[in-house]
This record gives C-alpha cells, structure tokens and sequence, in this order.
C-alpha cells in the first residue's frame, strides 16, 4: 500500500496522466492546481506511477512524500538519468525520470552475447517494461555445465 | 525463450525483437537476479518537460495459502 503525495516548488506542470492506475477506487487527486498531487496505490508485483508534464523542462525542485519512502528531485539536473529511492522490503523503491514527450517506438531489437562462465546455472532471460506500465517476462534459458 | 543448454566455452548469442502493444520504455537482460544489459528505443535527445514518477515493490513476500478445511 502506497500513501503519497508531490509537490512541484520553482515550477508547475501543465498536466498529469496516471500510469497504470487499474483500481478505480484509487485515483490520483490534485490538491493544488500545477503544483501538487496525492494518491493511494497497491503494488504486489506490478508498477504504477504518474507522469508530469512540466512548464518548463529544468527547473524546480521536486519533493516525494509516501509512507514508504521520502525524497526530492532537483529537475534542474534531471536528465536522462533515473533518480531512486529505495523503500525496504522486496523491491520498494520509487523511481524518478523523463521518458519522451510524445509516443514512441512499440519495437526493439537487442542482441545479447553471453559466456558461460561454469560453476552454478546461469538462467538468462528477457524483462520488457511498455510505457503504459505493463511487463512481459520471457522464460529462462538456463547455461548449465 | 525457455531452454537448457551445455554451452561449454562457446558464447550463446541471443537475438531479442520485441514488438509492443505501447511504447517499449525499457528491456532488460537478466542473469539471474541481475541486470546485465537495457536497451531503450529511444536517445537522451527525445527527452524533455515530461517527468515519470514510478513506484513498485511490496512489504513481504504472503504465505502460501491454507488447503480449504485445513486448521494448519
């Protein structure tokens, strides 16, 4: 269970579109017109998210408050870096960064060389994460010796 | 995907594509629990006003659950 809230100082945004928001009975509420936001959210597994679109891209100071974990974002030296902040338990961590504006490309090619190094099973496999929030896992392929 | 291979000293190359039902953010390549490799079908260039905050995660792993009509 996520209990959060944002707040945009030295900026504002022009609009916000949850992601991957699937509960209708959580929502995201702004509670200050271009300058904050505060939700409920449960994450067993999947992400969820918000996304900004700011008035300025560099500038501001972007501060995080949950019941998990707290930080700020100084968007000035945002770049195409991701800031975490890393909740405890199994993965908590809230993450920080710009995807493109608009839409972009749905196919990827990637090839991938690997050695196997001996020793124990080495299970290699594929995690794709869409825009929208969902993920695809491929089955492993495991390097045994 | 999904195989078991005694590849000895020879490299396994692997040819991902991926084709999405949105916009593909990120792929990672895993070794076990670690990422090894991402790839991301865009640049640094196509960035801009738009910020993402993600969270994700959960407190503790729920035990399994009891059969129907198990006391324990």
């Amino acid at each position: 269970m996520w209990q959060g809230k944002l707040t945009l100082t030295g900026n504002r945004f022009a609009r916000f579109a949850p992601v991957n928001f699937l509960n209708p009975e959580r929502k995201v509420e702004e509670t200050s017109a271009g300058t904050a936001l505060a939700w409920t959210s449960v994450t067993t597994g999947n992400l969820a998210g918000i996304d900004l679109w700011l008035e300025t891209s560099q500038r501001g100071t972007l501060t995080l408050d949950t019941n998990v974990v707290s930080g700020e974002v100084d968007l000035a030296t945002l770049a195409d870096d991701t800031v975490v902040f890393d909740g405890g338990g199994l993965g908590r961590l809230i993450s920080v960064y710009r995807p493109p504006e608009q839409d972009w490309s749905r196919r990827l090619a990637v090839d991938h060389v690997v050695t196997f190094p001996g020793g124990a099973d080495l299970p290699v496999y594929v995690r794709v994460t869409q825009s929208d929030g969902h993920q695809a896992w491929s089955s492993p392929i495991y390097l045994i010796a | 995907m999904g195989d078991i291979i005694r590849p000895g000293k020879v490299p396994m190359r692997l040819a991902i594509e991926v084709i999405g039902t949105a916009p593909i953010e990120r792929l990672d390549v895993l070794h076990g629990a670690n990422v090894v490799q991402t790839a991301r079908p865009f640049t640094a260039a196509d960035l801009g006003r738009r910020v993402r905050v993600t969270w994700q995660g959960a407190e503790y792993r729920a035990a399994a659950a009891r059969p129907c009509g198990r006391e324990n």
